[in-house]
């Protein structure tokens, strides 16, 4: 345990806490595999299975081109994660032109609902701003990250 | 036909023109700008259809072109040295995606210290990217080659970007007599690019920004693309007879001048060896049995010519305008590993290494180089690797450095 609190000796004592509490109770889940975990022998360099190499045929660039026919391929992973600038619409101000920032969003992320005003995908958007510099009536603002996320806590605290 | 005086530059360009590119991504650099310029003239006149636009570096200049191509238009653009080098994480990725263009690249002597005049550094460094290199000799080797090369890139069997590479000044900016070929005629040869299964089309979202872990997949896909390289030799050798059937120009993989009796050879590649020509011509009127090779195609590299060709004679100069630095020539590498364990290949095979950042080679130079591989003959012993770098120069290269000593300490009392 000496270790760890070495290396998170910059960081405050209930983080420092909460690592120790997770080493420990994962050293603790691997209890009941005590003593079953032994080396195997060098593998022996004679009478090996060989490798079942292949010579690997060349396929046309329709099939062997990495290329995803698809759309929606994030959509189970958020890749928003490293936004450090978040877009947020001021609704009072939006003048619902319904196309301006969903068009230039490199990503994606901005979709115009039923009602003509658009709303940011915060999973998916990078925080590019690109919206923010086209909005005609300069509806969109920018705000830190980690105010607007210490600001949602907050309320979820309420 | 149509016969006039072009600079490489301004081959480089009707090569586009003819081959009715849709999209030129463009950003200037000597010395390829006249090509940019001849292209935007054309467009902005009306004498040439399609899109030119300016972007802020190589970098986005090859993505765009990438992403073009990926979309299925017929894309063209053009580099040289810093620009290339700018640009390179891009030419491995586009590659990578499997984007069929032309990429013309006239190359320049890399920084520092920093240069305009030619080597080969600048292209050899894109020689592990995926793009299929062919070097030219002349103005009209450069606009047959961008023909050339976008049959090869389009390729079903191929599709790869092509990069077409000519030597800065001496190629880019000398005038020579260039036949600019007839537009039916190229269209013959050369039809509106066929996309198959490049199917990018708006509202179908496409992804070639694939990411892959765990090895097994980025092998293949790797590899899928060193076989397609692999495979446009036999494709390049059908393109350049149907070339040939049309045009009356033949553009061999590898160029071999006067080699049928030749016991000794010259190795080079661009413009340069139009010097080794020369010098062959008059080494032979003196009773000389030599000759020339000038691979064109040097991506894939077509080891299978090499061996053939130096099969059996006397002593062998590579000559490489380039310098890996801590190993040697590059071109003169490539050529003993094709030849290691063959039979036939000659006993000496030596490295010369000449022409950095544009510095000529005297017909004399190449003279000694004959003489040099001809006395290690017959003792069957490769000489070490040869610098062409006279007295001469290294005093003129002092006078410099006298120079810049009297600048600094003026600066430092300053």
């Amino acid at each position: 345990m000496g270790w760890i609190r070495d290396e998170l000796a910059h960081l405050n004592e209930s983080v420092v806490g909460k690592n120790l509490e997770m080493a420990l109770s994962a050293y603790d889940l691997m209890a009941e595999h005590a003593g079953i975990v032994s080396l195997t022998d060098d593998l022996s360099a004679v009478g090996w299975q060989h490798p079942d190499w292949i010579e690997l045929p060349l396929e046309e660039a329709g099939i062997s081109a990495p290329t995803i026919h698809a759309a929606d391929t994030s959509e189970q992973l958020k890749t928003g994660l490293w936004r450090t600038m978040r877009p947020v619409i001021d609704y009072e101000r939006c003048n619902r032109c319904w196309w301006v920032c969903s068009t230039f969003c490199p990503d994606g992320a901005i979709k115009v609902q039923e009602d003509g005003y658009p709303r940011i995908d915060y999973d998916h958007c990078k925080g590019c701003l690109i919206c923010v510099a086209q909005c005609p009536p300069h509806a969109i603002a920018a705000i830190p990250e980690y105010l607007a996320q210490e600001e949602e806590s907050s309320e979820e605290g309420v | 036909m149509k016969r006039i005086l072009l600079t490489g530059n301004g081959a480089a360009a009707w090569g586009a023109r003819l081959a009715s590119v849709d999209y030129v991504p463009a950003f200037p650099i000597t010395p390829q700008t006249e090509i940019i310029e001849s292209l935007a003239g054309w467009i902005d006149n009306g004498e040439m259809e399609g899109r030119l636009v300016t972007l802020e570096s190589e970098h986005s200049m090859i993505t765009a072109a990438g992403a073009a191509a990926a979309t299925g238009v017929r894309v063209f653009s053009a580099t040289s040295s810093q620009g290339l080098l700018y640009g390179m994480e891009m030419l491995y990725t586009v590659a990578g995606w499997r984007a069929p263009f032309v990429l013309v690249n006239v190359s320049r002597g890399l920084s520092a210290p920093i240069t305009l005049e030619p080597d080969h550094n600048d292209i050899l460094a894109a020689r592990d990217s995926g793009f299929l290199q062919l070097h030219c000799a002349t103005c009209q080797e450069v606009l047959d080659t961008v023909l050339l090369a976008y049959r090869l890139a389009e390729d079903e069997q191929v599709r790869l970007p092509v990069l077409v590479n000519m030597d800065g000044f001496y190629l880019s900016f000398t005038r020579e007599p260039v036949e600019i070929p007839e537009r039916e005629r190229v269209e013959r040869f050369l039809p509106a690019f066929e996309p198959g299964s490049i199917r990018f089309r708006a509202s179908a979202p496409e992804s070639q920004a694939v990411a892959v872990l765990g090895g097994g997949p980025y092998f293949y896909f790797r590899y899928q693309t060193h076989l397609a390289a692999r495979n446009a030799l036999k494709v390049y050798e059908r393109v350049a007879e149907e070339f040939e059937a049309l045009f009356g120009r033949r553009h061999a993989v590898v160029e071999a001048y006067c080699c049928d009796d030749a016991e000794y050879l010259f190795v080079m590649m661009g413009s340069f060896a139009t010097k080794a020509k020369a010098a062959v011509d008059w080494l032979r009127s003196n009773g000389w049995l030599i000759g020339l090779l000038r691979p064109r195609l040097l991506r894939l590299f077509p080891e299978a010519v090499f061996r053939c060709e130096l099969a059996g004679r006397r002593g062998v100069a590579v000559i490489d305008q380039n310098l890996s630095i801590g190993a040697g020539g590059v071109l003169h590498t490539e050529v003993t590993s094709a030849l290691y364990g063959q039979p036939e290949a000659p006993p000496v095979l030596a490295s010369f290494i000449g022409g950095l950042g544009g510095r000529d080679i005297a017909p004399e130079e190449f003279y000694e180089m004959a003489e040099v591989i001809r006395k290690a003959a017959e003792t069957g012993e490769t000489p070490p690797p040869r610098l062409l770098y006279t007295e001469t120069e290294l005093r003129e290269t002092r006078k410099l450095q006298a120079i810049a000593q009297v600048e600094r300490r003026q600066l430092g009392e300053g």
